[in-house]
C-alpha cells in the first residue's frame, strides 16, 4: 500500500509537472500571439497610413502599378500581409496586392469623413481566416480620391518546430523543478516512513520504546515529544505492573490466610455455624456440614430451619439472631440428636460485633460441641454416687438394726447377744472393706497410685493370703488346697495392692462356694510369665454374667449371688490392680460346677521394671 | 398369734427382724424375694405382710400390684420398707389400700410399734 502510494505520488508529480508545463506553454504562446497581433496591427495601421499619404499618381488605367505597392512586391512580402487594395471612391479596385491564394474581400465604403480611417475585423472569403483590416483615405490636394484597404492576417498560436527547442527547455526546467521538489519532499518525509516502520515494530513488541531517530524541524520536535511521552508511558506501565504484582501478591496472601483460617476452622473438633444479622447462614465449617448431613456449599446462604429440625435448637438460634441478638440470656443449651439419642451436644452462641463498633452486630456464631463423653461421665458419676450411697447404706442399716436389738436384749439372751455382736462385727468389716475398695479403685483410676514395687517372692505372698482366707472360713466345711512350686522367680510387684487383689479373689471363692466346697490355689511358671489360679467348685458364673462381672457395682441377678452380700467392686478392683502390673485377669466358669480366676503376670514386664 | 410374712433379700435384715418380731410374739415367716412371697401368700395368706422394695425376681412395688390383682378382697395390710429415695416415687401406692410405709433404716422397735398399731386399727375398723 505504501509503495503504491509512493508510486502514485511520483505519477501525480509527473502529471502535475506536465500540466504546468503545458499551461506555461499555452500562456507563452498566447502571449506571443498577442504581441504579434499588436505588432501586426501596428504594421497594418502604419502601412495603410503610409500608403495613404504617399504620392500616388492620378488613378489612371494606364498607370502601371502602384509604386508603393510595387515597392512592396519587390521585397519579400510580410507574411502577415493578406492583401492591400487601392480603390477609388466607388470602391473599384485600381491596384491590388494579395498573398498567394487570397482574395481581397469587399470593401465597405466609409460614409463619413470620420470613418475614412478605420479598422475592422474581416474574414477572408476564400478560407475564412481572420483578418485585421485597416483602411485609410487617398487624398489629392485635400480631396478624397480613393481608399486604401490593408488586410493583415490575425496571428494564431504559432506551434512550429522552431519553438520545439524552447518548449523542450521550458518543459525540462519545469520537470527538473518538480523532480527537485519531489526529492526534497521525499527527503523530508523519509524520516516519517522510518518512524512509521519503528512504530509498527513497537506495537508488535508490546513495548513503549523510544523512537530512534535524529531529525530536525517538526519531525524532530515530534520525535522528542513522542519519546518523552513514551518515557512517561513506560514509567506508568512499570508503576501499574508493580501495583498489579503487589495486588496479586496481596490477593494470594489473602487467599492463603483465608485458606489457612478455613482449615483451622475445619480442624476444630466443634461444629461452627455463623449466621449474619438477618439470620442467613454465612459460614459453616466442615464439622458443621457433617453434623447436618449436608455440604458447605449447600448450606451457605440458606436458612437454618432447612437443615435443623430440632425445635429447641431453632428456638435458641432464633432468640439470638437479628435485632434480638443484642440481649443474650443464657448462652448454652444441651440437646441430643433424634437419631442418636446417646449423642449429646452443647450449643453455645456468641455475638459477632463489628470491630471498633460495639453496637453493630454483624451476626452470631453458634458452636456445637460434642459433650457425649462428658454427659456419660456425668451419668457415670451420678450412678457411682448413687451406688456408693446405696452400698454404704446397706451395712449401716444392718448395724442400726442389730445395735438396736442389742440395746433391747436382756442380759440372759446370750445367744441373741452373741449373734448380734457377730453380725455387727461382720458388717463393720464389710463396710471397711467396701470403703477400702472404693478408695483403692478411685486412686488407681485417677492415676494417683504409683505402685510401690519391690521384689516379691510370690509363693510367700500367695501362702499368706491363702492362710488368711482359710482362717476366715468360720463354718469350717470348706477344703483348702495350695499348689505352689518350690521356687518362683521373684517379680516386681506392689505387695500390698497385689495382696488386696488376691484377697478379693479368695474371699469371692469362699463366699460363692457351696457346702463342702473345695478351694484350690495354684501358681505355675512358664517361660513367658507366672500364672496364679484360684479355683472353686461353687455357684459358678453364667456366660452373660462373665461379660459383666468386672463392671463397677455389677452383681448378678442370680438368686444364689443375691443371697450373698456383696457390693460389686471386688473384681473391678482386682482387674485394675492386675492391669497396673501389666498383667491380665481372666475367668472361666460353668454355672453350678466350677469357677476359675487366672492372673497372668509377664515376667519380662516385671524384670524390665526391675531394670528401670 | 398373728402371722407375719417378711419379704427381704438381705439375710441379716431378715434375721434381725425375725428375731425382733418373734420376741414381740409374732409368728414369722420369711422369703428372700417378691416371687417367693407371692407363692407363700397363695398357699396361706398372712395377717400382715412386711416387704422391702428392692428385691430380685419381683420387687416390692410389683408384688403389691400383683397382690391387688390376684387378691382383690385381701384382708391383710402391707408394710413397705422404703428408703428416702423411693419415697419420691410413691405414686403407685395411692391405688393400693391397706398400705403402710416405714422408712429405712428400719428400727425393729418401730416396726413392732407399727404392727401393733395396725392391728389395733384393724380390729377397731372392723
Amino acid at each position: 500500500m505504501h509503495d503504491w502510494k509512493r508510486q502514485n505520488f511520483g505519477v501525480w508529480m509527473i502529471a502535475a509537472s506536465m500540466v504546468v508545463t503545458a499551461f506555461v506553454l499555452v500562456i507563452v504562446l498566447h502571449h506571443e500571439r498577442d504581441l504579434l497581433t499588436q505588432q501586426v496591427r501596428a504594421q497594418g495601421g502604419d502601412l495603410s497610413r503610409a500608403l495613404s499619404v504617399s504620392r500616388i499618381s492620378p488613378l489612371t488605367a494606364q498607370e502601371q502599378g502602384y509604386r508603393p505597392l510595387q515597392a512592396l512586391t519587390q521585397g519579400p512580402m510580410n507574411p502577415d500581409l493578406a492583401y492591400i487594395t487601392v480603390r477609388d471612391t466607388l470602391g473599384t479596385v485600381h491596384h491590388e496586392l494579395t498573398a498567394a491564394g487570397v482574395l481581397a474581400p469587399e470593401f465597405n465604403l466609409p460614409t463619413t469623413p470620420a470613418s475614412w480611417v478605420g479598422q475592422s475585423e474581416r474574414a477572408l472569403p476564400s478560407d475564412g481566416r481572420a483578418v485585421m483590416e485597416f483602411h485609410a483615405p487617398v487624398l489629392r490636394q485635400g480631396e478624397l480620391v480613393g481608399f486604401i484597404q490593408v488586410g493583415m492576417l490575425r496571428p494564431g498560436l504559432d506551434v512550429s518546430a522552431g519553438k520545439a527547442g524552447m518548449f523542450a527547455n521550458i518543459a525540462m526546467a519545469i520537470f527538473l523543478l518538480t523532480l527537485v521538489y519531489y526529492l526534497l519532499i521525499r527527503r523530508e518525509t523519509k524520516p516519517l516512513s522510518n518512524l512509521t516502520r519503528q512504530l509498527e515494530l513497537h506495537s508488535a513488541e508490546n513495548g513503549f520504546q523510544k523512537l530512534d531517530l535524529i531529525a530536525s524541524g517538526c519531525i524532530g520536535a515530534f520525535v522528542q515529544n513522542f519519546n518523552r511521552l513514551a518515557e512517561d508511558a513506560q514509567g506508568r506501565m512499570r508503576d501499574l505492573e508493580t501495583r498489579n504484582e503487589d495486588a496479586l501478591v496481596a490477593t494470594r496472601v489473602l487467599a492463603y490466610k483465608r485458606a489457612r483460617l478455613e482449615s483451622v476452622l475445619d480442624a476444630l473438633p466443634d461444629a461452627v455455624l455463623v449466621l449474619d444479622a438477618e439470620g442467613i447462614i454465612s459460614f459453616v465449617n466442615a464439622k458443621c456440614a457433617t453434623l447436618f448431613q449436608s455440604s458447605e456449599e449447600d448450606m451457605t446462604g440458606t436458612q437454618p430451619h432447612l437443615w435443623c429440625k430440632n425445635s429447641k435448637v431453632l428456638g435458641f438460634i432464633a432468640e439470638r439472631t437479628g435485632n434480638v441478638a443484642r440481649t443474650f440470656r443464657s448462652d448454652t443449651i444441651e440437646f441430643s440428636l433424634v437419631d442418636q439419642p446417646e449423642a449429646h451436644l452443647r450449643l453455645s452462641a456468641c455475638p459477632l460485633r463489628a470491630p471498633n463498633q460495639d453496637q453493630h452486630i454483624l451476626g452470631t456464631m453458634f458452636v456445637f460441641r460434642d459433650v457425649s463423653r462428658e454427659h456419660v461421665a456425668e451419668q457415670a458419676r451420678a450412678d457411682f454416687v448413687a451406688h456408693v450411697s446405696h452400698e454404704l447404706k446397706a451395712p449401716l442399716n444392718v448395724l442400726a438394726m442389730y445395735s438396736e436389738t442389742l440395746q433391747d436384749a436382756n442380759s440372759d439372751e446370750r445367744e441373741l447377744i452373741v449373734d448380734a455382736a457377730n453380725v455387727i462385727h461382720d458388717e463393720v468389716d464389710r463396710l471397711a472393706g467396701l470403703i477400702n475398695n472404693l478408695l483403692n479403685m478411685t486412686s488407681i483410676e485417677m492415676g494417683t497410685v504409683t505402685p510401690k514395687r519391690s521384689r516379691v517372692k510370690l509363693q510367700d505372698l500367695i501362702s499368706d493370703v491363702f492362710e488368711q482366707a482359710r482362717r476366715g472360713d468360720r463354718d469350717g466345711d470348706l477344703t483348702f488346697e495350695l499348689n505352689l512350686p518350690r521356687d518362683l522367680t521373684p517379680v516386681q510387684l506392689d505387695k500390698e495392692l497385689f495382696r488386696v487383689a488376691l484377697n478379693n479373689l479368695l474371699s469371692n471363692a469362699v463366699k460363692y462356694s457351696r457346702e463342702q466346697g473345695i478351694i484350690r490355689v495354684s501358681a505355675v511358671e512358664t517361660p513367658a510369665g507366672i500364672e496364679i489360679s484360684v479355683w472353686d467348685n461353687g455357684v459358678g458364673i453364667s456366660e452373660q454374667d462373665q461379660q459383666r462381672i468386672f463392671d463397677k457395682f455389677y452383681r448378678s441377678d442370680d438368686h444364689e449371688v443375691r443371697a450373698r452380700a456383696g457390693h460389686g467392686l471386688g473384681l473391678t478392683l482386682c482387674r485394675e490392680i492386675v492391669r497396673l502390673h501389666s498383667g491380665e485377669l481372666r475367668v472361666r466358669s460353668e454355672p453350678g460346677k466350677y469357677t476359675e480366676f487366672t492372673v497372668s503376670l509377664e515376667k519380662d514386664a516385671g524384670l524390665l521394671k526391675q531394670a528401670i | 398369734m398373728h402371722n407375719v410374712l417378711i419379704a427381704e433379700d438381705e439375710a441379716h435384715v431378715r434375721r434381725v427382724l425375725r428375731m425382733s418380731l418373734t420376741r414381740a410374739g409374732f409368728n414369722v415367716g420369711e422369703v428372700p424375694d417378691g416371687q417367693a412371697a407371692l407363692e407363700a401368700i397363695r398357699s396361706m395368706q398372712p395377717d400382715i405382710l412386711i416387704t422391702d422394695i428392692k428385691m430380685p425376681r419381683l420387687d416390692g412395688r410389683d408384688l403389691c400390684l400383683r397382690i391387688l390383682d390376684e387378691f382383690p378382697g385381701r384382708a391383710f395390710p402391707i408394710v413397705v420398707m422404703t428408703s428416702s429415695v423411693e419415697r419420691e416415687h410413691r405414686e403407685w401406692s395411692h391405688n393400693v389400700p391397706g398400705l403402710w410405709f416405714l422408712e429405712k433404716p428400719v428400727s425393729p422397735r418401730a416396726l413392732v410399734v407399727l404392727l401393733n398399731e395396725i392391728i389395733a386399727t384393724e380390729t377397731a375398723g372392723l
